[in-house]
């Protein structure tokens, strides 16, 4: 129990009080008139320590200036971020003692913690103790480690020091801005080379890139022909113009819309509903990143409390833009899913639904999205793993502590 | 505080710090006089620093079985060397005894005192608490020694001397211990430095105090409360002087002064006087000590390659810890200077004028203070930045809505994000171009348009 909020700032002893100093002042006064130099000595150097410490308490933290800035403000779950603290003594004063506490999430883990804060359970202190010469700055990093999903603020910092025999204190509290970037913790994303959901398109088999579906409607360029090229591929106007027989080339197909949909409100209660959030969060963050990297437009909805509906894109400014609003979901129920989701969704798009095993109208809302015209592809979040006889086929289970990329890929 | 345990050399300077305690009292009970004394003092001081050593390095007397048997040696060792007193009877026997228990007894405890620091783990609360107590205790004991028991003079100051530098030195590097800032370059120099200032100032202040003065002092003093208590004891007078007068008594004798017996000089200086091998004793003691301490600090600067220094880089103590220049006391004074001219001026000149505030009021100190100025500026003209706008959106809007301030805008918001996000401190030219520039702006802006 070290941290500031455990240990208030300690009142100067009695010594060093108004009347310690007034007894010590009178027994100087008294030893210097008879010369007995060594009470005066003693009684003159106690009285000077006293009154020397309260004058450099009073300053003690004057034109003192602490500084703190994240290296970067948006990791995934599982990568490590910086921290870079500056302190700067810009006086001539020296500092002998100062110790900087800094209240951070404990979801961060930052290393050298030294002890939970017991006023915001979700925050830990971590402490750096510092000696300056005059005019000096002190510049360190800490490491963050991303731990767990989710969007950060860091807490505030006390400045604690005195005088240098530490008989008198003072401690500054710099508190956090409110522009203060976040911190924001991404899904974790784990890399997937092949998905073991039936898309119902050719396009999604990424082992082979050339077999990627091409819009034969829209013409990128036209190149020289090759003996391998389909005769339908010859642009005539340009062959007829260069006198040397040209093809078009197609751009890639861009017809699949996959929408991720996931039923907040069965993430809510259960005793493995925490873990199995994040296990089907990172999930969709997977599916996400790989259908970014094909060129697929994705979407994102969420029944939350706020509900969350993200349009169709398939740009990397978009991706990010559905990360983050992963990284922000909280475990709150909002609407019900299916009016609400039938509202959103876009027509044609493939939905794969993440729901839980505590959703009570699991098959009401696949036979609506059926019925609606979907192709629904479910991944369920399951405490026990169903066998092979109770599973539904073509769905992914995902139980605690499974291995997501696995679980993606089939081979689970 | 918290409850860290303090370094190595903290309990040396509280070894320090109690042996100044305990001197007088050592002192008062070991044999000889004058140097002799001193000498067994220090002798019998040192079994404290000598029990704390011995115990860290030599790991069977952890054992308190062999500690008190080695500690009794030592006593019996020193003690065996001292002659007792002479004499018949029961009181000369019980002299005999007291000289014999008593400054062996004590020594004994500085032995088993020096020991037990070993495996104490001291917090800075711990030392902070015996500095104030030692502190207390000291000053009783010199009260004591000077009215009731008579001790070398010498002998107290060395005392106050010692305590207040080792309890000083000791309770400054307890505080950054405590505050884990010890390990930093040069953080044990700056505390002992620090620490150290109060006893000159003490020894100046001693110089300045003499006698006369603290008599002129008092006397003053006096004149004060005899002015203050005037009224009341004319008032006393005044209500004395309506009492019946008694008559004093009479036929009193003076007291009579009895016979003096002659002092024996030569006696009394004979039973003072010490056996001549006890200063050689203590100056063989304490040249083995000193030989001692010598081949341990030659030990030390052969193990720390003082001497021979071999090429390699010294890992740095505290990774990741970058140590950088700010500012400079030529800067403030240069800053304090001119802001006492300015101060002058303005003492001088008489009010300020409107103007003249107005340009104070732009005067930076550094970029920071520039940009608010800006941002002043700006909101008079009606434009306020926006919580979430940057530097360079402003900056923008600003030169949009006020062309002709583009320079300087571009100016100061250069600076501005210089010093804010990548930490280049302007340099003193470039302060006072944005200072003349930001001027010129707040000028142009009291125009009329």
């Amino acid at each position: 129990m070290e941290s500031p909020e455990a240990r208030a700032v300690p009142e100067p002893p009695w010594l060093f009080g108004r009347q310690g100093l007034a007894v010590l002042a009178l027994v100087a006064a008294l030893a210097a008139t008879f010369l007995v130099v060594d009470l005066a000595f003693l009684a003159g150097c106690l009285l000077l320590v006293g009154l020397f410490g309260r004058a450099w308490a009073a300053v003690a933290l004057v034109r003192v200036q602490f500084t703190r800035r994240a290296l970067a403000e948006r990791a995934f779950c599982g990568d490590d971020i910086e921290l870079e603290a500056t302190l700067a003594n810009r006086r001539p004063l020296p500092l002998p003692w100062l110790e900087v506490w800094e209240r951070l999430p404990f979801a961060l883990n930052p290393e050298d913690t030294v002890e939970r804060s017991f006023a915001q359970p979700n925050a830990v202190w971590v402490q750096r103790g510092l000696s300056l010469w005059p005019y000096q700055r002190l510049r360190w990093r800490r490491r963050l480690h991303c731990r767990q999903r989710g969007v950060f603020r860091l807490g505030q910092v006390y400045l604690r020091t005195g005088d240098p025999l530490g008989f008198f204190e003072r401690e500054r509290t710099v508190e956090p801005l409110q522009d203060t970037p976040q911190i924001m913790v991404y899904p974790r994303v784990v890399p997937v080379r092949r998905l073991a959901l039936p898309l119902h398109h050719p396009s999604l088999d990424v082992t082979s890139p050339r077999s990627l579906v091409t819009d034969p409607t829209r013409t990128a360029t036209v190149r020289d022909y090759r003996p391998d090229d389909p005769l339908r591929l010859i642009h005539w106007p340009t062959t007829a113009r260069r006198g040397e027989v040209q093809v078009r080339v197609l751009e890639p197909a861009t017809s699949l819309h996959v929408s991720l949909v996931m039923d907040v409100r069965g993430f809510t209660f259960g005793i493995y509903r925490g873990e199995l959030l994040e296990l089907t969060l990172s999930a969709l963050a997977s599916i996400a990143v790989y259908m970014q990297d094909n060129g697929f437009p994705v979407a994102w909805f969420a029944n939350g409390n706020p509900a969350v509906a993200i349009a169709p894109g398939a740009s990397v400014a978009h991706l990010q833009h559905v990360l983050e609003a992963m990284a922000r979901l909280d475990p709150v129920a909002g609407p019900t899913l299916m009016p609400w989701a039938l509202a959103e969704l876009p027509r044609g798009s493939t939905v794969v639904l993440a729901v839980s095993e505590m959703s009570s109208d699991l098959a009401r809302v696949q036979s609506r999205l059926e019925g609606a015209g979907f192709s629904t592809l479910l991944l369920m979040a399951v405490s026990r793993s169903p066998g092979r006889s109770k599973a539904q086929p073509g769905a992914l289970y995902l139980t605690p502590g499974a291995d997501v990329a696995a679980t993606l890929e089939g081979r689970a | 505080m918290n409850s860290h345990v303090v370094r190595r050399e903290v309990i040396w300077a509280v070894l320090g710090m109690e042996a100044a305690v305990v001197m007088p009292i050592i002192a008062m009970t070991a044999p000889g006089e004058g140097s002799t004394r001193l000498a067994w003092t220090l002798v019998l001081l040192l079994l404290l620093p000598a029990g704390y050593a011995a115990v860290r390095r030599i790991e069977v007397l952890r054992d308190p079985a062999w500690r008190v048997l080695a500690g009794f040696g030592l006593v019996v060792l020193l003690r065996f060397q001292v002659p007792l007193l002479e004499g018949e009877g029961a009181a000369a026997a019980m002299a005999r005894f007291m000289q014999a228990i008593v400054p062996g007894s004590l020594a004994f405890a500085l032995w088993w005192r020096g020991g037990t620091f070993v495996e104490a783990e001291l917090t800075a609360t711990e030392v902070h608490l015996e500095f104030l107590l030692g502190g207390v205790a000291l000053l009783v004991e010199l009260v004591i020694f000077h009215g009731i028991v008579s001790v070398d003079p010498m002998i107290l100051i060395w005392s106050a001397g010692l305590f207040a530098t080792c309890g000083l030195v000791a309770t400054a590097m307890a505080r950054q211990d405590a505050a884990d800032a010890a390990a930093l370059g040069g953080g044990r120099v700056l505390a002992t430095t620090i620490a150290v200032l109060p006893i000159g100032a003490t020894v100046a202040l001693l110089l300045v105090l003499r006698p006369e003065v603290m008599g002129r002092m008092w006397l003053g003093l006096a004149r004060l409360i005899e002015l203050a208590l005037t009224p009341l004891f004319l008032l006393l007078s005044w209500l004395a002087s309506l009492l019946p007068a008694v008559a004093a008594p009479t036929g009193i004798p003076p007291p009579v002064r009895g016979p003096q017996r002659p002092l024996d000089i030569d006696a009394f200086a004979r039973q003072q006087t010490p056996p001549e091998w006890i200063p050689w004793l203590a100056a063989t003691l304490v040249l083995l000590l000193v030989l001692f301490m010598a081949a341990g600090v030659l030990r030390l600067l052969l193990e720390s390659e003082l001497v021979v220094r071999p090429v390699r880089s010294r890992p740095a103590r505290l990774p990741g810890l970058t140590v950088e220049g700010t500012g400079g006391a030529g800067q403030d004074l240069r800053q304090l200077m001119r802001w006492l001219s300015g101060w002058l001026r303005g003492r001088l000149r008489g009010p300020p004028r409107e103007d003249d505030a107005r340009s104070r009021a732009a005067a930076p100190a550094d970029a920071w203070a520039a940009y608010r100025a800006l941002l002043e500026w700006a909101e008079q003209q009606g434009i306020r930045r926006r919580p979430s706008e940057t530097t360079r959106q402003l900056q923008a809007r600003l030169i949009a809505a006020a062309p002709d301030a583009a320079d300087t805008v571009g100016l100061v918001t250069t600076t501005y994000e210089s010093e804010r996000y990548g930490e280049i401190h302007p340099a003193q030219d470039l302060l006072r171009r944005v200072h003349s520039a930001l001027q010129a702006l707040l000028h142009g802006a009291s125009r009329p348009p």
